[in-house]
């Protein structure tokens, strides 16, 4: 009985913290969705990649040239849907050497060491693809980057002013970093990718513009 | 005046030498093989290409390049008529393979798309 005056406040205080709880419970919940929306590419398997039969074929055979082993290949970073798709292939050498191929729209480089494609452009090196539209401007980018440990950030500049930040992949070894935009609509093509360190300083700027622009048919001979 | 004489001439020495030394540098890179697309000094939106050859759907492009002034070269895939299918702009000495949109007929090459004249080395190959 003399615990009866105690039940309301008891049950009002248990109440509010099941409210709290249930607050705390959606905001993380809501913070956790929100990151995985923001989360990097997953790494996918050789098996699991997006891959036209042709182009599959060719990475085959660039791997087993550079003597990688086809089941450790692995591609990161992978946005957009092919043939639009741009990403960055990761093969082992029987001596455990990490090579890397570039893949851009449905085509890639041959597998090489992340310091010969590095050679000369650290703190970042970019390569860029592109395709025309149905009336010969550009109508679709892919860009592939990799990032050396100084560059903590990686921005692309939009043509339409924008900036985006690029999402950034580490795998667990190494500490370089793998980056891929892609883009089929003309504001948001990237016009330049910034490299920035710990403190916010700019230590490399790509200029994209030409890179991106249309070829100019007249004057190719061949 | 005797010493100032010498002087400019073992400059003038040593310079045709450097010159001399770099030329054949170029020249020892080139060659005159199939797979030799244009080795050659590029000017701005000047490109060189050649059909793919026998016999698979990719078709890849190599390149050395001067990179005094420039860090990329463009990689072109086009049709027989010279139509823009595709390009890669890419670092020095890169191989890059692309897969051809009608097999046997596309043409793959390099393509100056930069603001000055570029010395390449462009050669192609069928992986």
């Amino acid at each position: 009985m003399k615990n009866i005056p105690h039940r309301g406040p008891l049950a009002l205080a248990l109440g509010m913290l099941v409210v709290v709880a249930g607050i705390t419970v959606g905001a993380v919940t809501l913070q956790s969705s929100k990151a995985q929306t923001n989360a990097p590419p997953p790494v996918l398997s050789f098996r699991d990649a997006p891959l036209t039969p042709e182009l599959r074929e060719q990475l085959v055979k660039a791997a087993q040239s550079a003597g990688i082993g086809v089941g450790t290949l692995r591609e990161v970073a992978g946005v957009g849907t092919p043939p639009y798709r741009a990403s960055i292939f990761i093969g082992t050498t029987s001596d455990s050497a990490e090579l890397v191929a570039l893949r851009m729209s449905n085509g890639s480089s041959t597998f090489v060491p992340v310091g010969a494609i590095m050679a000369g452009e650290r703190p970042l090196s970019v390569s860029v693809s592109a395709q025309p539209d149905a009336s010969g401007a550009t109508g679709h980018v892919q860009l592939v980057g990799i990032a050396a440990p100084e560059a903590r950030r990686v921005v692309v500049d939009l043509a339409n002013g924008k900036q985006r930040e690029a999402e950034l992949v580490r795998l667990e070894r190494g500490a370089t970093s793998f980056l891929a935009f892609t883009s089929d609509d003309s504001s948001t093509f990237p016009v330049a990718v910034r490299a920035l360190g710990a403190d916010g300083k700019e230590l490399a700027v790509r200029d994209l513009r030409s890179a991106i622009a249309p070829v100019q048919i007249a004057n190719i001979s061949g | 005046m005797r010493r100032r004489i010498v002087v400019l001439l073992a400059s003038l020495v040593a310079a045709a030498g450097v010159s001399l030394s770099v030329g054949t540098g170029i020249a020892s890179a080139c060659d005159t093989n199939w797979w030799n697309l244009g080795c050659q000094f590029y000017s701005p939106a000047e490109g060189h290409t050649g059909t793919e050859f026998c016999c698979s759907a990719s078709e890849c492009v190599y390149s050395t390049f001067d990179t005094t002034n420039f860090l990329r070269i463009k990689y072109i895939l086009t049709t027989a008529g010279g139509s823009w299918l595709n390009s890669v702009a890419t670092g020095y000495a890169t191989t890059f393979c692309f897969t051809a949109q009608n097999p046997g007929s596309d043409k793959v090459g390099c393509y100056n798309h930069n603001s000055g004249t570029l010395w390449v080395n462009c050669r192609h190959y069928n992986p």
